[in-house]
C-alpha cells in the first residue's frame, strides 16, 4: 500500500522535474525502496518470531506454564470419545454354491452345519460389516473401548467392549470386559487389520471365526528390560465354539510370553502361548457311538502356540514381512484324546505406499480324532492390494482351498474375492 | 531363568539419571544440548523415514517402559504411531497428561491451521502445520522449554541445565545471524515443495510456496497436477523444487528437467550426513539459496 502511493508520488513529481532532478529523484527512490524492504524484513522477523516473551522470574515450573501458547482453548467436543466407522465388503466368486459352502466341514475340527462364516459367505456381493469403534480415556485411571459390527443382514454384534487401567505401576496393565485374547500373533487383530481377507486356517479350525476370547479379564506385564519382553495371563468364560466347554463354571485360562529385538534394520518378534480349559466328554450309546449334545464329565483342552515374525523395512514405504505361527491342541473327548495341529506361513511384500502383495500357506498337519482322520488339509492364498490413500484399501485375493469337505467328500474350492475397506473418522492407529 | 534375573538386575539403574525418550532425532539433539550427560536419551524415529508414518517396533515399547520423560513434536504428527506404543508400554509416568509427557507443539505457534476439516482435502494436519522445527527461530524456544522441564523434574542439576541452555542459545543466535545473511538475496522468491514440510523455513526467509507436488496431503502425484506445476514454474519463473528424502524423487526430477527449476534434496531431521542441528540448517540454507 505504502509502496504504491510512494511510487505514484514519484511519478507525478517526475512530470515536473528536469533531467538532473530526475536522476536525483531516482537515486532517492532507490534508497527509499531499500529502506522499505529492510523494514519489511524486520516486520516479517518480528511477526514470525516466537510470540512468547517471558520475564525471567518464577520457578521453572511456572516458567514452563507461562511459555505455553495460550491461543487455543480445548473445545468441549474433545471430551467426546474418538469414533471411527469402518466399512468392509466386496464381491466373491466360488466354484461351489452358497449352500454347499455354508454346510461344508473341516473334518475333525468343524462339523457340517456348524461352520460360521461371518465374512464373504455368499457368491456375489457381500456387505461384511459396518464397524463402529469408540474409544476414550475415562478418567486418570481408566481407558475404555467398544467395537460393534453391524452386519449386512442387520444383526449387531459386540466385537469387544472393555476398560483398561492407565496408572498401574511396575509395568502392569489390567483389562476387564469382552475382548479378544492376545494368544499368538493374529488372534487379537480385527478383521480389517488381517493380512488376508480370511482368517488363518489353524485359527479358524481351533477357535472359530471370532477367535479366542470373550467375557473375561487380563493382566499384562511389560518387563523392565532393554529389549521388549511382555507376559500376560487371561481368564475367560469357556466357549464351545472355541473348542472348550461352555457349561457353567468352565473357565479358560490363557498365558503367553512375547519378546522382540532389532537386528540391524530388521525386527524379530516371537512368542509362546498356552491356553487351557475344560472339554466336554460326551455320553456313548449302547453301540459305542457318541450321543450328540450329551455330557457326562469335563476333560481337558490344552492349546500350545508358538509364533515368529521377521520384519524388514525397505526403501521408502516398502517392507518385507515373514510371519509364522504354529498351534498344537490336545482335547479329551468321549473315546480318546484328540491330537491336532496346524500352522501357517505368510510372506508379505509392501511395494510402496499404494501397492502390496502377499502369499500364504495354511496347513492342518496333524489330525487324530474320533470322527475321520484326514491329514492333508491345506490352503494356498495370494493377494494384491491397492491403497489409493491411507484410509481406503482394495484387495484382490485368490484361494485354492483343500481344507473343506462337502457331503463328506474332499472338494477343492477355488475362490476369488475383491474387497474394499474404508476407514472414516478418528485416526486408526495400528499396533505392529 | 538365571539369565532373565541377570537381565532384570542389569536394567536397574545404579546411577539415578533421567531416562528421556525423544520422538524425533532433532528433539534428542536438543535434550543432549541441555542435559549433556545428565540424562540418558533414546530416540524413536530416524531421519530416513517419513515422520508421519513411523513404523512402530516392539523395541520402542521397551524404551518407553523405562522412560521418565517422553518428548514429542505434537501437532498430530505422531498420531498414527505414538498412541499404540504408549498403550502397550504400561508406563503411567509418561502417558498424556502426566508430568513426564511433554508436547513441544504447545509452546510454538502453528501456521496454516485449516479453516474447515474434511478428508476430501487429503490427510490434512488438523491442528495446523506440525513441521515447525524448520523455523530456526523456534529452536531456542524449544531448547528453553526442555531446559525448564528437565530442571523441574531433576532440580539437582538445575544450574547445569540453565548454563548449558545459555551456551546453546548464544551459539544459535550466531548461527541465526549467518543464515539471515546467506538467505537475504532469496527473499521474495518462490518455491515448489513435495509436501508442506519446509513451510516454516521458507516463510521465515520470505520464500513463498506456490505449489506442492502431492496434489493433496498424503496423495501421490498425478500426471495432470505435475504438468500444471511445470507450466506454473515456467510462467512464474520459480527457481527451486524442494524434495524430502522419503518420497520418491522421480516426479521432482521430472519437473526440474522439464521446467528448468533446480531440485533440492533436503533432510527432514538430524541424521546421516547432517548429524547435528547446525549441519541440518547449514545444508538447508546453502542448498536453498545459491547465488
Ligand atoms: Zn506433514
Amino acid at each position: 500500500m505504502m509502496k504504491k502511493s510512494l511510487l505514484w508520488l514519484a511519478c507525478t513529481c517526475a512530470l515536473f522535474a528536469s533531467d538532473t532532478e530526475l536522476e536525483q529523484l531516482k537515486k532517492q527512490m532507490a534508497q527509499l525502496q531499500q529502506q522499505l524492504s529492510e523494514m519489511q524484513k524486520h516486520i516479517q522477523t518480528l511477526e514470525s518470531a516466537p510470540s512468547v516473551t517471558v520475564s525471567d522470574t518464577g520457578s521453572d515450573e511456572e516458567m514452563l506454564e507461562k511459555m505455553a501458547s495460550k491461543s487455543e482453548k480445548p473445545s468441549v467436543t474433545t471430551l467426546l470419545p474418538d469414533i471411527a466407522l469402518i466399512l468392509n465388503g466386496g464381491y466373491t466368486s466360488r466354484n461351489v454354491t452358497n449352500t454347499q459352502y455354508t454346510n461344508a466341514s473341516i473334518p475333525g475340527f468343524v462339523n457340517s452345519g456348524d461352520m460360521e462364516i461371518p465374512f464373504n459367505s455368499k457368491n456375489g456381493f457381500n456387505l461384511n460389516y459396518a464397524e463402529v469403534a469408540m474409544s476414550s480415556t475415562v478418567d486418570p485411571y481408566f481407558d475404555a473401548n467398544a467395537i460393534f459390527h453391524i452386519h449386512g443382514d442387520g444383526t449387531l454384534e459386540v466385537e469387544e467392549a472393555f476398560f483398561s487401567t492407565r496408572a498401574l505401576d511396575y509395568g502392569l496393565r489390567a483389562k476387564v470386559g469382552k475382548f479378544k485374547s492376545a494368544f499368538g500373533r493374529v488372534n487379537e487383530k480385527h478383521h480389517h487389520a488381517w493380512n488376508f481377507e480370511d482368517q488363518e486356517l489353524v485359527n479358524n479350525a481351533l477357535f472359530g471365526p471370532d477367535g479366542l476370547g470373550g467375557e473375561g479379564a487380563q493382566l499384562q506385564w511389560v518387563a523392565p528390560t532393554p529389549f521388549y519382553l511382555m507376559a500376560g495371563i487371561e481368564l475367560f468364560n469357556g466357549n464351545q465354539k472355541q473348542g472348550f466347554s461352555g457349561k457353567e463354571s468352565a473357565t479358560t485360562a490363557v498365558s503367553y510370553l512375547k519378546t522382540s529385538t532389532d537386528v540391524g534394520n530388521a525386527t524379530l518378534l516371537g512368542g509362546i502361548s498356552y491356553a487351557q480349559g475344560n472339554s466336554e466328554v460326551q455320553n456313548l450309546n449302547s453301540t459305542g457311538d457318541i450321543i450328540p449334545d450329551s455330557f457326562t464329565s469335563y476333560g481337558k483342552t490344552k492349546i500350545y502356540g508358538a509364533d515368529f515374525t521377521l520384519e524388514y523395512p525397505l526403501e521408502g514405504y516398502g517392507s518385507l514381512i515373514w510371519q509364522n505361527e504354529l498351534m498344537y491342541r490336545t482335547k479329551d473327548v468321549a473315546t480318546m484324546t484328540q491330537k491336532q495341529a496346524g500352522y501357517y506361513s505368510e510372506l508379505l511384500y509392501r511395494i510402496d505406499e499404494n501397492w502390496a502383495t502377499g502369499i500364504r500357506y495354511d496347513e492342518l498337519y496333524k489330525n487324530q480324532n474320533e470322527i475321520l482322520s484326514v491329514n492333508d488339509l491345506h490352503r494356498t492364498s495370494v493377494k494384491l492390494e491397492y491403497k489409493p490413500f491411507e484410509f481406503s484399501r482394495f484387495r484382490l485375493q485368490y484361494n485354492q482351498d483343500h481344507s473343506r469337505y462337502i457331503d463328506d467328500q474332499a472338494k477343492t474350492i477355488h475362490e476369488l474375492m475383491l474387497n474394499y475397506t474404508l476407514e472414516l473418522g478418528a485416526h486408526g492407529a495400528h499396533a505392529f | 531363568m538365571k539369565k532373565i534375573l541377570l537381565v532384570l538386575l542389569y536394567s536397574i539403574p545404579i546411577f539415578a539419571s533421567m531416562h528421556v525418550t525423544a520422538a524425533y532425532p532433532y528433539i534428542g539433539e536438543l535434550v543432549k544440548a541441555i542435559a549433556h550427560d545428565k540424562a540418558q536419551v533414546n530416540v524413536i524415529a530416524s531421519a530416513s523415514s517419513d515422520p508421519h508414518f513411523v513404523v512402530p517396533r516392539p523395541s520402542y515399547i521397551g524404551m518407553l517402559r523405562e522412560s521418565d520423560l517422553l518428548i514429542i513434536n505434537g501437532g498430530g504428527l505422531e498420531i498414527g504411531w505414538i498412541p499404540p506404543l504408549l498403550n502397550q508400554a504400561h508406563n503411567p509416568k509418561i502417558i498424556q497428561g502426566a508430568a513426564g509427557y511433554l508436547d513441544l507443539s504447545s509452546y510454538v505457534k502453528l501456521i496454516d491451521k485449516p479453516a474447515s476439516l474434511s478428508r476430501a482435502q487429503g490427510d490434512v494436519h488438523a491442528e495446523g502445520n506440525p513441521h515447525y522445527l524448520f523455523d530456526p527461530y523456534n529452536i531456542p524456544q524449544l531448547a528453553k522449554v526442555i531446559m525448564f522441564k528437565l530442571s523441574t523434574m531433576d532440580p539437582a542439576h538445575k544450574s547445569e541445565y540453565h548454563a548449558n541452555y545459555d551456551v546453546f542459545a548464544k551459539h544459535w543466535e550466531n548461527k541465526l545471524g549467518q543464515w539471515e545473511k546467506t538467505m537475504a538475496p532469496c527473499r521474495n522468491t518462490q518455491a515448489v515443495q513435495y509436501h508442506e514440510l519446509f513451510s516454516y523455513f521458507l516463510k521465515r526467509y520470505g520464500i513463498r510456496t506456490v505449489a506442492t507436488i502431492e496434489p493433496l496431503p498424503g496423495i501421490s502425484p498425478s500426471s495432470k497436477h505435475t504438468l500444471d506445476i511445470i507450466n506454473q514454474i515456467r510462467t512464474d519463473k520459480i527457481g527451486i523444487v524442494l524434495q524430502d528424502d522419503y518420497h520418491e524423487p522421480k516426479t521432482a526430477q521430472f519437473i526440474a528437467a522439464k521446467s528448468g527449476a533446480r531440485t533440492i534434496m533436503l533432510s527432514h531431521d538430524v541424521g546421516g550426513q547432517n548429524d547435528t542441528l547446525d549441519k541440518l540448517f547449514d545444508t538447508m540454507v546453502e542448498q536453498t539459496c545459491q547465488r
